[in-house]
């Protein structure tokens, strides 16, 4: 329906596995997505599914003992992927920025907040240390905070609300492309988190930007994206518009998920069975068989691929791909 | 800076009992010594010993009457600068050691640079290179470095180095700076050895945490990574232990002046020891207590300007 | 991976290393083919040949004899300045941690006052108002040492004295004896047994160190820093005199580091004994990218 953003961002194919003593973990797999200019897409799943893998994959930054194995990232028709490190250095912090969930190992403990938004500014700009100040300055006045106090403050002197803004403030002083939000409002109370959800639903009009909204908080997704993606276990396990995902859900795991959530399954909650999977031991099929209600004998032994089972919106799954039919005739009647 | 100067005026404070007890040790050293000193400076200088001489001595000394008041009289002429005289020359002490000092000053400065200049580059490269047969190879060599006597570094630098190249001097401080070349080399090799493996430790340790990840997703150069954000952090727990080097690097200065017969304050303590001359030891050890505690006292003072978390503990409290 | 592998075969190289050592010298009596002391004029100066596995010093005597003689003495008096250490060190810092008040503070200003002299300088001070000799280096050494035993057992006192298993042990009724002999002393030695290992090569240096300045051990008994400056005079002609004794104290020194080093990750996890510092960057552990919850 909406199909007038120009896509910004695109991942087609990507793979990141991590070498453990463990064995291979498959942290993120085969994952595709792609979002479009000032749109938000949000990725959900538990901890653990592989959302921060995917985000930190995106800037190349994937940590020992991981690699990235196969894929493309596309931002504006380039694969970050091939570019040197020297261009890729470029990309990061001003065409893709990242913001994390614990803002006070964001900034190094023992530099004033102001000097690591400067530092990142001249990283980028040929800008002198004046200048750069003030723009420092302008960026943190923007999130609402004191701009001449919170420059000049180390990181343990500000409230985490107020570290968290001006995490903020750095990832955007360079007007990035994508902005990518890693769990970055989690840590913060409710009403902060509105406005800072808010704030970046405002921006992502007025200056172009995507943002990859990366969560576990359904409530926040659902306030801010236009599109979910639903992670588990490492894959894209469904996909779609907020709303149909949200109301509609395909995936047994995204309904499992939206019925242990009281913001949309009040009165009734329902845990899911079992527990997360172990990443290092996935089974053959689908990882999410074990738990799930509707599993049968293919469900164990074949990886679901992800179809478009209704318009716009992908799913996963054996059982709904096995009444596609069924729905296709559902829709027309 | 107000914080800071608060800070300084509450440890100085702190100072005082320590300061007490180091003079004190000082001076009850001298009860510890087998025989009677005032007969010690007579036969030394000659003098008859009788009884009328014992006394003069001994009011000279300050070693006659009650410990407190003794103490007390002794401490008065420290504070004046007197230290006494030396038993052989008859000198002041005070003017013996201060114009010994110097030398050692410089011994201790070249060893401290050898140590740095050796370190840094040392524990940063292997850091970097980690798991590499050269870190391997460079963590077993800091390991050995770290466990060689400093009087037998030296005997091998002079056997193995200075004299087969000749010209390089092994002897005094006469050649001007060459000279001071295989001293410092001997006195900071051994430190070397263990900030190298230090600094390598918390490099790691540091380079593994959230803000250098954070750093490099805001593109900044890998230089600036390490240097601006790393290095520093990884330098706090270093400066740490430079309090107990310190007391190392004074220890080795004796050895080190006694193998290259550096004209220092240790090989005029060494002499004193076996000289008996007990007033220049006391002078020695009061002066290195002293020296100990002024250069903890510089190094607390460096650490809080490095970090500021521990600056700011006190005194300014959360932006609202 | 590699670095814990290599770490523990390092370790275990240094215990290697020290028995070996220990059994060499102390077999010396049964090892020795001569009498280390008697100075024979006639055989000065010998290269190594069947009777003299090493040759002889420039006095004729021995030098297999007396480097096996030397480790012996160096390692006998570190043993006995460790012990004295121990023994003074351990029950003073047990007793004012788990006192407190005055004995406490008491302990802790006579600390404060002996750590503000570098460690060596006090006792070679010391060592000189007491006169040259081993005895006088073994006082002179325990005197500068056993405070920093007081200090870290008297931290962990402190620290120990809250946790529960003190608390219960002490609404039980347990005096105060019971509790120091059963329940802290238990826990405070494993940190002490790893400090007294890295201690050792300190001390072995210390004692050689004092020795190769003429403080230590006197001419004719051997002892590996004496040796050491008995050879100055030959250290190029006759090198052996020098190296064989500096490699036996280095090798001495790297064994205590290696296996003191091995025993603080098995012993002290929870890093008593590492010199103290503030850590580097934020005191939250880096968070795990794979929890592992419910698995296994």
């Amino acid at each position: 329906m909406d199909n007038v953003h120009k896509q910004v961002l695109e991942v087609k194919n990507l793979s990141a596995n991590f070498y453990t003593s463990r064995g291979l973990i498959r942290a993120a797999d085969n994952i595709n997505f792609n979002v479009g200019q000032s749109e938000c897409l949000a990725i959900i799943g538990e901890s653990g599914a592989g959302k921060s893998v995917t985000a930190l994959s995106l800037l190349r930054l994937v940590p020992h003992p991981g690699r990235i194995e196969e894929g493309e990232i596309n931002l504006e028709g380039r694969d970050l992927l091939q570019l040197n490190p020297k261009e890729m250095r470029r990309v990061r912090g001003e065409d893709l920025a990242l913001v994390f969930q614990d803002s006070l190992s964001t900034f190094n403990p023992v530099r004033t907040i102001g000097s690591h938004i400067c530092e990142t500014i001249t990283a980028h700009r040929k800008l002198s240390s004046a200048e750069a100040r003030d723009m420092a300055r302008c960026k943190l006045a923007e999130m609402g905070l004191p701009a001449e106090r919170s420059f000049r403050s180390f990181p343990f002197q500000l409230s985490g609300g107020m570290r968290q803004r001006a995490a903020l403030a750095m990832a955007m002083s360079l007007h990035p492309r994508v902005l990518i939000a890693d769990e970055a409002t989690t840590s913060l109370d409710v009403t902060l988190q509105a406005q800072i959800l808010h704030y970046l639903k405002k921006h992502l009009q007025e200056c172009c930007m995507s943002l990859l909204f990366i969560t576990h908080d359904l409530a926040a997704a659902a306030a801010v994206a236009d599109r979910v993606a639903v992670m588990y276990a490492g894959r894209i396990v469904e996909s779609g518009p907020v709303r149909e995902v949200f109301r509609q859900p395909l995936h047994p795991y995204t309904s499992a998920l939206l019925r242990s959530h009281p913001s949309f399954c009040p009165g009734r909650l329902e845990p899911i069975n079992g527990s997360p999977p172990d990443l290092a031991d996935l089974s053959p099929g689908c990882a999410f068989s074990p738990r799930c209600l509707k599993g049968r004998e293919i469900c164990r032994n074949k990886v679901p691929s992800l179809q478009e089972l209704w318009p716009e919106q992908q799913a996963a799954c054996h059982f709904h791909q096995a009444r596609k039919n069924d729905l296709r005739e559902a829709a027309v009647t | 800076m107000q914080v800071m100067l608060k800070y300084l005026i509450r440890r100085l404070l702190t100072l005082v009992p320590v300061l007490l007890g180091v003079t004190f040790i000082t001076f009850i050293l001298m009860d510890l010594a087998p025989g009677d000193p005032a007969e010690i400076l007579l036969t030394r200088r000659d003098i008859e010993v009788t009884p009328e001489n014992l006394q003069l001595a001994r009011e000279a000394l300050g070693v006659d009457g009650p410990l407190p008041l003794r103490y007390a009289n002794w401490l008065l002429d420290v504070l004046q600068g007197n230290l006494g005289t030396s038993f052989t020359t008859g000198e002041p002490v005070s003017a013996e050691i201060l114009g010994r000092l110097p030398a050692t000053a410089e011994l201790a400065a070249g060893g401290l640079l050898v140590m740095f200049l050796l370190a840094f580059p040392l524990g940063t490269v292997a850091a970097l290179l980690r798991g590499t047969v050269g870190d391997h190879i460079g963590r077993l060599t800091a390991l050995v470095g770290a466990s060689i006597p400093s009087f037998y570094l030296g005997l091998l630098l002079i056997t193995y180095i200075a004299v087969p190249m000749e010209g390089i001097p092994v002897m005094g401080k006469d050649e001007g700076l060459i000279s001071l070349l295989l001293p410092s080399v001997t006195l900071g090799f051994g430190l070397a050895a263990t900030y190298a493996r230090l600094l390598r430790a918390n490099l790691l340790e540091v380079l593994q945490l959230d803000y250098i990840r954070s750093a490099r997703s805001r593109g900044l150069r890998e230089a600036v990574i390490i240097g601006r954000h790393a290095f520093r952090n990884a330098l706090i727990p270093v400066v740490t232990l430079l309090g107990i080097t310190m007391g190392h690097l004074l220890g080795g200065t004796v050895v080190v002046e006694r193998i290259f017969a550096w004209p220092g304050v240790g090989r005029l303590a060494v002499e004193a020891i076996f000289d008996r001359n007990y007033p220049v030891i006391q002078g020695y050890v009061l002066l290195m207590g002293l020296a100990f505690v002024c250069m903890n006292l510089v190094i607390d003072l460096s650490y809080r300007l490095l970090d500021p978390r521990v600056r700011m503990e006190e005194g300014e409290g959360k932006v609202s | 991976m590699t670095g814990r592998l290599l770490r523990d075969h390092l370790s275990l190289t240094g215990l290697v290393i020290i028995i070996l050592i220990f059994a060499v010298t102390m077999a010396a009596p049964v090892l020795a083919p001569h009498d280390p002391l008697p100075v024979e004029l006639s055989e000065r100066l010998r290269s190594a040949d069947d009777q003299y596995p090493l040759g002889t010093d420039p006095l004729g005597r021995c030098l297999y004899s007396r480097l096996l003689y030397g480790g012996r003495i160096t390692l006998q008096y570190s043993l006995s300045v460790l012990a004295i250490i121990l023994l003074i060190g351990i029950p003073t810092g047990l007793l004012a941690g788990y006192l407190g008040g005055m004995v406490d503070g008491l302990l802790m200003r006579v600390a404060d006052v002996v750590l503000a002299f570098p460690n060596l300088i006090l006792a070679l001070v010391v060592t000189g108002f007491l006169g040259p000799g081993l005895i006088n280096v073994m006082i002179a050494l325990a005197v500068v040492s056993w405070v920093q035993y007081a200090r870290v057992v008297r931290g962990m006192v402190l620290s120990l004295k809250q946790k529960e298993f003190v608390l219960a042990a002490r609404s039980a009724g347990t005096g105060p004896l019971g509790i120091i002999w059963h329940h802290l002393v238990p826990n405070v030695l494993p940190p002490v047994v790893v400090m007294a290992t890295l201690n050792l090569g300190g001390l072995v240096l210390s004692i050689a160190t004092l020795s190769f300045l003429g403080l230590g051990a006197q001419p004719p008994v051997p002892e590996w820093g004496a040796m050491i400056n008995e050879a100055r005079n030959y250290m190029v002609s006759t090198p052996m005199l020098m190296l064989l004794p500096g490699t036996a104290i280095a090798l001495t020194v790297l064994g205590f580091n290696l296996l003191g080093d091995g025993l603080r990750d098995v012993l002290d996890p929870q890093g008593f004994t590492r010199p103290r510092q503030q850590s580097a960057g934020s005191s939250k552990p880096s968070p795990r990218l794979f929890s592992r919850r419910g698995s296994q």
